[in-house]
């Protein structure tokens, strides 16, 4: 668990943090949100102690981060940022063992670590031995998130990890982070602008603006209720209905199989995608069916709109 | 017959071999090697075997030319610096049979000529890729090998200097290779840290980096110049240093001129090569809990290396050639022999001295690249 209490940062006589207190529960995935400025980068920079606060605490489980020392700290927590920062003259391989080496694990044991997380990561083992100089920007990052994980770290900080990507790219390695984080347990906090990835991957979103917390919210709390205007600017005032029903997988709203065969959907489909498939088809009701082609239950229009 | 497609940079390269013995002497020719010597035409120097295959290099190069056969050039090229080397040789060899003390010295004719076919070596050396460039590379070194190890060259004037001079040139040379090592090694001990320290500290390489450049301005006889007087007034002050071999003339004053300027380049790239590590590689690098001297030592040093080795590949041929000149205070090496020559007259040996200095400088930039990692990229 992360508490954060009353922390301030001021650069050159600006607050860029200004009194935040904000917590965060083990397992979370908590995106900070807001625009370029708001605090975000900073406040994620003093959890791990690459930006020390001017005053207030940060707490790890009930441990103020200033009792270890800042090197010692930083090991265990997986550290993400956009421009990924491979070591330029490592390979692939070296480059994820970075921590464990650092933590001196025994050599066979970093070299399962590596494959463990190649595959994970789903990078194609021919990788281990090249230069991050070949590498696509999406398999850097996946090399950058590779790297993070290595030492098995209980708490993962990124930074606008996928902002530099291509929105395919973007899209799959936030499928790959989704899935991650279920299939580990870790705690992730998250910086980010794009409101859709925040919606999307976050059970937590905190949305920051000049350095205060405006918003501190689940990301269907933060939909329904939005706190102000500038919640509401972020959410985009036409694309609320739309972002609420993105939240929502088709098989929260469906009924019971119907007799009529309708045009088919598959059941991990949001909301969203359901409702523009039906403007798409000119269907008011859809057949939900799992990967095997097995009916589960029929999706009708005024489901969808009455949520 | 074959459609002809002229090259357009090998072709001027052969019209101009040919025009230039027209205008240029290919030798001179004095009674002796202080005295300056007479003109002498390739036409008037070439006879027997060497001036066939001189007549037939030339041939199969315009052949080459005019047909973009670039493999042929190479061979054609080498085949006419051979004959040069051969014509040149040969008539040293009878002229001074019949007058011993007669020397034959090398005319601008001999060089623009072998330049010329060393540029056209080069050309069709690119035109075919590595291989050409290996097969160019390993028939210049067999025929200057053939040529001096045969004894075709020794009655030329440079070579007579050579063997009079043989041990001396050793020694100048053991001297000139002294020089500048110890004028290197303390520049990489103060330099390296010097430019890390300009590198952290921006305040410091704006005051320190533009100082050592003001030091490169100044000419280098002027600076051997200005050690003399406080090397000279620290020698009489402290008797010890003067026994150990310091004072206002020599090496000391040398190797210090050297050394001040050698800073720059070292300082300067160490610096340059220390900035130009990514920021998200070092932001990275912090944020997974690497401490400060790992950083320098894994991270900043790896990548500011190449850098490093680009600054001490300047420093050395750049030393290389200023020690020369330190001969005029009197440090000895290369530069002596050279100024022994200019200053008598004898420029034959003169050009003795100059060439191993050339060598030097090169064979240390080539090992320097060599042994330079491949950039990263």
């Amino acid at each position: 668990m992360i508490r954060l209490e009353q922390v301030r940062r001021a650069y050159a006589g600006r607050e860029a943090v200004a009194g935040v207190d904000l917590t965060v529960e083990r397992g979370a995935f908590c995106a900070l949100i807001g625009e370029s400025g708001s605090g975000k980068s900073t406040l994620l920079r003093m959890i791990n102690r690459l930006v020390e606060p001017d005053s207030g605490r940060v707490l790890l489980d009930g441990e103020d981060v200033r009792s270890l020392a800042p090197e010692q700290l930083r090991r265990h927590i997986g550290y993400v940022i956009q421009s990924v920062g491979l070591f330029p003259h490592w390979t692939v391989a070296r480059n994820i063992a970075a921590v464990p080496a650092l933590l001196g694990w025994e050599r066979p044991r970093i070299e399962a670590r590596i494959t463990e997380l190649m595959a994970l990561l789903r990078l194609d083992p021919r990788l281990a031995k090249a230069s991050p100089a070949s590498l696509s920007g999406g398999q850097a990052q996946r090399v950058g998130v590779a790297r993070a994980l290595a030492a098995d770290p209980d708490l993962l900080l990124m930074d606008e990890p996928f902002g530099a990507l291509d929105p395919v790219t973007r899209t799959a390695l936030q499928t790959e982070l989704a899935r991650i984080q279920r299939e580990t347990g870790k705690t992730i906090v998250f910086v980010t602008h794009d409101m859709d990835e925040a919606l999307r991957l976050a059970t937590q979103v905190v949305v920051l603006d000049q350095g205060r917390v405006v918003q501190d919210a689940t990301p269907s709390g933060l939909l329904a209720h939005p706190a102000d205007d500038r919640v509401r600017d972020l959410l985009g005032r036409e694309d609320r209905g739309l972002r609420r029903l993105a939240l929502r997988p088709v098989q929260s709203v469906m009924r019971k199989p119907g007799p009529a065969s309708a045009p088919a959907i598959a059941a991990a489909t949001d909301c969203r995608a359901a409702l523009s498939r039906m403007a798409e088809l000119g269907v008011s009701v859809l057949d939900v069916q799992d990967e095997h082609g097995t009916r589960l239950g029929s999706l009708h229009l005024a489901d969808l709109i009455a949520g | 017959m074959p459609r002809l497609r002229p090259d357009p940079v090998l072709l001027p390269l052969v019209g101009a071999l040919c025009v230039t013995p027209l205008g240029f002497a290919f030798v001179t020719a004095a009674r002796n090697r202080l005295v300056s010597g007479r003109p002498v035409a390739l036409l008037e120097a070439a006879e027997g075997p060497a001036a066939l295959l001189g007549l037939a290099g030339l041939a199969l190069l315009a052949l080459a030319a005019l047909r973009r056969g670039p493999w042929l050039a190479i061979i054609a090229a080498a085949l006419l610096m051979a004959a040069l080397g051969w014509i040149a040789g040969d008539y040293a060899t009878t002229l001074s049979a019949s007058q011993p003390t007669a020397r034959v010295s090398l005319g601008a004719g001999f060089w623009l000529m072998l330049g010329l076919a060393a540029l056209c070596l080069v050309e069709a050396a690119r035109q075919t890729g590595r291989a050409g460039t290996s097969l160019a590379t390993a028939l210049v070194a067999a025929i200057l090998a053939l040529l001096l190890l045969s004894g075709t060259l020794d009655q030329l004037s440079i070579l007579r200097e050579y063997a009079n001079k043989r041990d001396v040139l050793g020694m100048a040379l053991l001297r000139h290779v002294e020089i500048v090592g110890l004028a290197v090694l303390p520049t990489l001990l103060i330099g390296i840290p010097l430019g890390i320290a300009c590198q952290r500290r921006p305040g410091l390489g704006r005051l320190v980096l533009p100082a050592l450049g003001v030091v490169q301005t100044i000419p280098s006889i002027a600076l051997f110049g200005l050690m003399l007087a406080p090397l000279a007034a620290l020698a009489a002050w402290q008797p010890e240093l003067a026994r150990a071999g310091i004072s206002g003339v020599g090496m000391a004053p040398a190797v210090l001129a050297l050394l001040l300027y050698s800073l720059l380049p070292i300082a300067s790239n160490t610096a340059a090569g220390l900035a130009s590590v990514p920021e998200p590689v070092r932001d990275a690098a912090r944020g997974l809990g690497m401490t400060p001297s790992q950083i320098f030592w894994q991270v900043d040093l790896h990548l500011a290396f190449p850098a490093l080795l680009a600054g001490l590949r300047i420093t050395i041929v750049q030393a290389t050639g200023l020690a020369a000149v330190a001969a005029l205070i009197g440090a000895g090496g290369l530069g002596a022999i050279m100024f022994d020559g200019l200053f008598t007259g004898a420029l034959d040996l003169a050009l003795l001295g100059a060439i191993p200095v050339i060598g030097l400088a090169v064979l240390a930039d080539l090992l320097l690249r060599l042994a330079s990692p491949r950039a990263i990229a």
